[in-house]
C-alpha cells in the first residue's frame, strides 16, 4: 500500500514540485490550498502526512496543526510544517503545536528525503 | 519546467491582486497590521518559491521585503513609514517583473539594488534551491591542477595502456576463448571512455582566447587616437587547449596591426563616408576539421605600395602593378619576414616582425592562414588550426 500525502500549501509553484518530488518517492498525492479544505480532506482521506504551509489565505499552518491534532476523530497524520519562516521562536512554536518536523522552503529531494526517513516512510 | 514557471507566475500576479487594498492602505496607514501581515505572507511565499526556480531576482526582493516587515514587526525600524513605502516599491516590482515574464519582455535591472537599499537595513542572501527530481550528486565544481608535465605522462600511461590493449585484441581474435573475449570487449569499452574522458579534459572555453582583449583594445586604440569597438562572436565554444594558447599570440599580432595600420583616425573615417568608430570583429567558428579565427577590421585596408616597396628592400621583387596583386600574393608578401606595411614603426608593429612571427606559431600547430584585402574597406585574416581532437568537433557550450 503507497503511503498518502496531503500537500497543503496556497502556491500552485509548491503544490507541483512537492507533488513530483513526493510521486517520485512512491507517494499517493492529494493537493488542498487552504486549511479548510486541508481539514476536509484530512477527515475524508486520512493521509499518513501532510506538508504543511505556514502561510496561507485563510488561515495560518500552525492553526491547521492545531485543529488536526484537537480532533480526535481524525486518524492523526505525520505532520511536516514547511516555510521560509526562520525564526527559531516561530519553529518552536509550530513544534509545540504539534508538528512532528520542520522543514525549510525552497526543498530539494535530499532534504524531504531525510524526513520521510526519520518518519519511517522510506 | 516551463509549467513551473507560468505557475509561478501566475502566483504572484494572483497574490498581487488580492494583495491590491492591504498595498493602498498601507501607503496611507504604514501600520495598519492586518495589511502588513498579508504582505508578509506574499513576499514570503514568493521568498520560498523563487528558490524552487532560481529566480535570484526574485528571491533578492522578496527576501528583503520579508526581513524588512519582519524587523518592523519586532520594532526595529525607526521610520517606519518610508520602510513601507520602499517594501510596497518592491513588491510593486515583483508583480511588474511577473507580468514582464508572462509576456516575454525584460525589465531592467539596474534599480533594484537601489530599492533594496532604501529599506535601510542589512538584507539576508535569498535562499536558492532549484527544483530538480534528479537526485544524482550535484555535479562537482570547483577542480584540481595538474602541470601540463603531469598531465601529459597521464595522458601517456593511457596511450601505453591502449597499445597494449589493441595488441590483446590481436591476440585474442586469434585463438581467443570467447569468455576473453567478451571481458575483453568490457575493457575496450572503458578504454574508449577514458580517452574520451582524457580529451575532454584538455578543452577550454575558447573565450580564454579573448581574455582582457577589450581592454587592450581600448589602450592601444586610445593611444593612438583612435576609436574601435570590438565585436566578438563564438564565444563559449570549447577548443582544445593547445589551440587556444596557439592562437593566443598572432590574434594579439593581428589586432594590434588591425589598430596600428588598418584603422583610420576617426576624422579621416568621416571624412571618408565611414562611421567614425571602426569595427574590429573576430569570429571563432569550429569548422569539420578545423578551428577558425577570423579577424576583420573595416579599416583602409592594406597599404600595397608600401608593401611591395618594403618587400624590394628585403630583395622580395614583385613584378606587377601592386594594385594587380591578388590576396594570396599580397598574403606572401606580409608574411615575409621584415616586410611590414608601415612607413615608421611604432612600439606597437610596424618593424616587420608581426606577422612572419604569426605564419611561424601557425606552422608548428600544422595551421594555415589566408588573407583577404579589401582597399578601403578594411582586410580579413582566417587563421586556421586543424582540430586534433574529434571530440572538440561535437562539443560546443551550450
Amino acid at each position: 500500500m503507497r503511503p498518502s500525502c496531503l500537500i497543503l500549501d496556497d502556491s500552485r509553484l509548491v503544490r507541483a514540485v512537492a507533488r513530483s518530488l513526493f510521486e517520485a518517492l512512491g507517494f499517493s498525492v492529494l493537493e488542498a490550498e487552504d486549511v479548510k479544505d486541508g481539514l476536509l480532506q484530512c477527515a475524508r482521506s486520512a493521509p499518513d502526512l501532510v506538508l504543511v504551509d505556514w502561510n496561507m489565505p485563510d488561515a495560518d499552518g500552525i492553526s491547521f496543526i492545531r485543529a488536526v491534532r484537537a480532533d480526535a476523530s481524525l486518524s492523526q497524520p505525520k505532520l511536516l510544517l514547511c516555510s521560509t519562516e526562520t525564526r527559531l521562536s516561530e519553529i518552536r512554536a509550530a513544534l509545540r503545536a504539534g508538528a512532528d518536523s520542520y522543514m525549510l522552503k525552497p526543498f530539494d529531494r535530499p532534504k524531504l528525503q531525510h524526513r520521510l526517513r526519520r518518519f519511517g516512510f522510506l | 519546467m516551463s509549467d513551473l514557471v507560468s505557475d509561478f507566475v501566475a502566483d504572484v500576479r494572483a497574490g498581487y491582486q488580492r494583495l491590491k487594498p492591504a498595498l493602498s492602505r498601507l501607503a496611507v496607514v504604514p501600520d495598519d497590521l492586518d495589511a502588513r501581515g498579508a504582505v508578509f505572507r506574499f513576499v514570503h511565499t514568493v521568498h520560498g518559491n523563487a528558490g524552487f526556480l532560481n529566480f535570484e531576482r526574485f528571491g533578492r526582493l522578496a527576501s528583503a521585503a520579508e526581513e524588512a516587515l519582519s524587523q518592523m514587526r519586532d520594532g526595529r525600524i525607526l521610520d517606519e513609514a518610508d520602510c513601507m513605502a520602499a517594501v510596497i516599491a518592491l513588491v510593486d516590482r515583483m508583480e511588474k517583473l511577473a507580468d514582464a515574464i508572462d509576456a516575454g519582455v525584460g525589465v531592467p535591472v539596474h534599480d533594484e539594488a537601489a530599492m533594496i537599499a532604501r529599506l535601510g537595513i542589512v538584507v539576508p542572501e535569498p535562499r536558492m534551491i532549484p527544483f530538480s527530481l534528479d537526485d544524482r550528486p550535484k555535479e562537482k565544481t570547483g577542480s584540481i591542477r595538474l602541470s601540463i608535465a603531469q598531465f601529459e605522462q597521464l595522458a601517456a600511461c593511457f596511450e601505453g595502456v591502449a597499445a597494449a590493449h589493441r595488441d590483446m585484441l590481436g591476440l585474442v581474435s586469434h585463438h581467443g576463448d570467447p569468455r576473453l573475449a567478451n571481458a575483453l570487449a568490457n575493457v575496450s569499452g572503458r578504454i574508449a571512455s577514458m580517452d574520451d574522458a582524457l580529451r575532454l579534459a584538455q578543452l577550454l572555453p575558447v573565450d580564454k582566447l579573448f581574455v582582457a582583449l577589450d581592454r587592450i583594445v581600448a589602450q592601444t586604440a586610445e593611444a593612438l587616437g583612435k576609436q574601435v569597438r570590438l565585436v566578438i562572436n563564438g564565444a563559449g565554444v570549447m577548443v582544445d587547449r593547445e589551440i587556444v594558447e596557439g592562437l593566443r599570440d598572432p590574434l594579439l599580432h593581428l589586432v594590434r596591426n588591425a589598430l596600428d595600420h588598418g584603422f583610420e583616425k576617426p576624422d579621416a573615417r568621416a571624412a571618408l563616408g565611414k562611421d567614425p568608430i571602426g569595427t574590429l570583429c573576430l569570429t571563432i567558428t569550429v569548422e569539420e576539421q578545423a578551428v577558425a579565427l577570423c579577424v576583420e577590421d573595416d579599416g583602409r585596408g592594406v597599404d600595397r605600395y608600401t608593401i611591395v616597396e618594403c618587400a624590394a628592400t628585403r630583395n622580395v621583387h614583385v613584378a606587377c602593378d601592386p594594385d594587380a596583386l591578388s590576396n594570396d600574393q599580397l598574403a606572401i608578401l606580409i608574411t615575409a619576414p621584415g616586410v611590414s606595411a608601415a612607413r615608421e614603426s611604432s612600439t606597437l608593429s610596424g618593424r616587420g616582425v608581426g606577422l612572419d612571427a604569426v605564419m611561424a606559431r601557425l606552422r608548428r600547430l600544422y595551421g594555415e592562414m589566408s588573407f583577404e584585402d579589401f582597399p578601403g574597406q578594411g582586410t580579413r585574416f582566417t587563421l586556421r588550426l586543424p582540430l586534433k581532437h574529434k571530440i572538440a568537433r561535437h562539443i560546443s557550450a551550450a
